[in-house]
């Protein structure tokens, strides 16, 4: 796949994340910061690349089951892999503008 | 780089304290009711002990036994040490703190108060192993966790003295009268147990709940000495040297709130969720009420000659305010910041990702939440009130305002505890943003 459409893929898997809503904060995990990457490793191999906001949070397997569900019902194509990493550590600069936007940060 | 899966406990682990508090929280309004003609003496009175130990075990203890099995894996970062010792201690709390209220409100000083105390010692050593353990396994130790492990001792500590106590009245073996271990053994509670956990756990999980990230611990560990200190010394100066240094102890303690404030402050400060729900409003409501008994500690503690009678109110005003307000305002909050998660995750794990969800919000009622915020903080104004004047009537206001709140939220408690998975459809891809569900 060409750098250019792996790039639209990745810009795509961004937007789709967005439909995976930390239940506490109530904002979707993108616009929160915790997915850090997504990429295209090997031929229909989607990686995703994700942490939480605290090491501790329970939220960790229903988070990773969000995700690989929510991608495999929407890249049936590709076989999706998420991990979860805690370095770099999350911090709430992390947070996007429309996050601190729908955080009441205007 | 490292994976990992949930620390959470099973949710039989946890949920049965939720619901065993909640109906306790109904039967301490209605004792309460029952019992506006004891509020006028001393507190050394069978309805008010049954009333504390309801409020102290079968509420408060109750729901901290279980909010922890939760909390613990959070804040320590690793799985509870025993499922099975958790079910032991619940058994034997339970079981201690119904027949201990049998005991008292009839006041059998006997075997049943007896097999009571035993119950409920042994409940808390199994939780404090459980806990201990934990810790050991935890990677990364912390003032936190200081905090949480140091407050196990104590209730260790404090069911110990009443242990003590509870056989005393059968075969007197104690050097001083009753009353004098009775100080000890609620002071011991009050800071050692509730207090140094609240603090441990609540350092954790406002800033958490806040979205806010605070770098420096210093306040906290200047909180966890000051309190420590102050209640060392004060156990130690009321078995053996009976000082009148009882102000400066509490001066020390109080310091050691004024400290985790300001940690809170701090947090508050760079905090990202600028909007509090009801759960965080109460939360900040209890925080405030905790001004209340720092106040009145220095009015009971300093001998200012006042009559015995205002002495006698002050000091039952001085107790209320701690379980019914701080310890009670907390955990009405907190419930709603913490049950709903639990039932969240064991109900929709699953479905996440491919249908949607409400969210945890989503599955108690606000409405019921807001209006037992107002009940509870209308009935303690009434009942602080009646018992500071020492008017039976204002007090039985008090009382039937506090079980409108109490009704109000064990419904909420059972509305969560009781909700079920129903017509959930699929993630219609229209616009990510205003989904509403996960």
């Amino acid at each position: 796949m060409e750098a250019q459409e792996q790039q639209q893929l990745s810009e795509k898997v961004y937007e789709s994340l967005k439909y995976i809503i930390d239940p506490e904060i109530g904002i979707n995990i993108v616009d929160l910061g915790l997915v850090y990457k997504v990429a295209l490793q090997e031929e229909q191999k989607l990686y995703v690349e994700l942490t939480l906001t605290t090491p501790g949070c329970p939220m960790s397997s229903t988070i990773i089951k969000a995700t690989e569900q929510l991608l495999a019902l929407h890249y049936p194509e590709y076989q999706a892999h998420v991990e979860l990493v805690w370095l770099p550590q999350w911090t709430p600069e992390m947070i996007s503008e429309e996050g601190m936007r729908l955080l009441g940060n205007d | 780089m490292q994976t990992t899966i949930t620390n959470s406990p099973g949710k039989w682990v946890v949920l049965p304290h939720y619901g065993f508090a909640a109906v306790a929280l109904v039967v301490l309004s209605l004792l309460l009711l029952f019992s506006t003609d004891a509020f006028g003496g001393h507190y050394f009175h069978p309805k008010l002990l049954t009333l504390t130990h309801v409020a102290a075990l079968g509420w408060a203890t109750m729901v901290i036994f279980g909010a922890l099995y939760q909390l613990l894996p959070v804040v320590l970062e690793v799985r509870l040490y025993s499922e099975k010792l958790a079910y032991y201690a619940f058994g034997l709390l339970s079981s201690g703190t119904i027949l201990l209220a049998c005991a008292f409100w009839h006041f059998w000083v006997g075997t049943i108060m007896q097999v009571a105390a035993l119950f409920l010692f042994l409940s808390f050593g199994l939780f404090a192993l459980n806990v201990v353990q934990t810790a050991r396994t935890a990677a990364k130790w912390t003032i936190e966790a200081d905090f949480i492990v140091t407050s196990t001792v104590w209730l260790l500590a404090t069911g110990f003295v009443g242990l003590l106590m509870v056989f005393n009245f059968t075969y007197p073996f104690l050097p001083q009268e009753h009353v004098h271990y009775l100080k000890l053994h609620a002071h011991l509670g009050m800071v050692g147990w509730f207090l140094l956990l609240i603090i441990g756990v609540g350092a954790k999980l406002i800033p958490m709940f806040m979205l806010a990230h605070t770098e420096s611990t210093r306040n906290l560990s200047i909180a966890y000495y000051c309190i420590n200190g102050g209640l060392i010394l004060f156990a130690a100066d009321h078995l053996f040297f009976h000082t009148a240094f009882l102000p400066v102890y509490a001066g020390l303690v109080m310091l050691g709130i004024t400290f985790f404030l300001l940690f809170l402050r701090q947090a508050k400060q760079v905090q990202k969720r600028q909007e509090a729900d009801l759960g965080m409003k109460q939360t900040f409501v209890a925080l405030g009420l905790l001004l209340l008994p720092v106040m009145l500690v220095f009015l009971v503690t300093t001998n200012l000659g006042l009559p015995q009678g205002l002495l006698s109110s002050l000091y039952l005003v001085y107790g209320l305010s701690v379980f019914l307000g701080f310890v009670t305002a907390l955990i009405l909050g907190q419930t709603f910041k913490t049950l709903p998660f639990i039932i969240w995750m064991h109900r929709y794990q699953d479905h996440v990702g491919r249908f949607k969800t409400p969210l945890p919000k989503d599955l108690y009622s606000n409405d019921l939440l807001r209006w037992q915020n107002i009940a509870y903080l209308a009935a303690l104004l009434v009942l602080l009130t009646g018992v500071l004047v020492a008017q039976q009537a204002v007090i039985l206001g008090g009382a039937m305002l506090f079980v409108v709140a109490a009704v109000l939220y064990a419904a909420n408690v059972f509305k969560v505890l009781l909700h079920r998975v129903h017509d959930l459809k699929p993630i219609n891809y229209g616009s990510a943003r205003t989904t509403t569900a996960v």
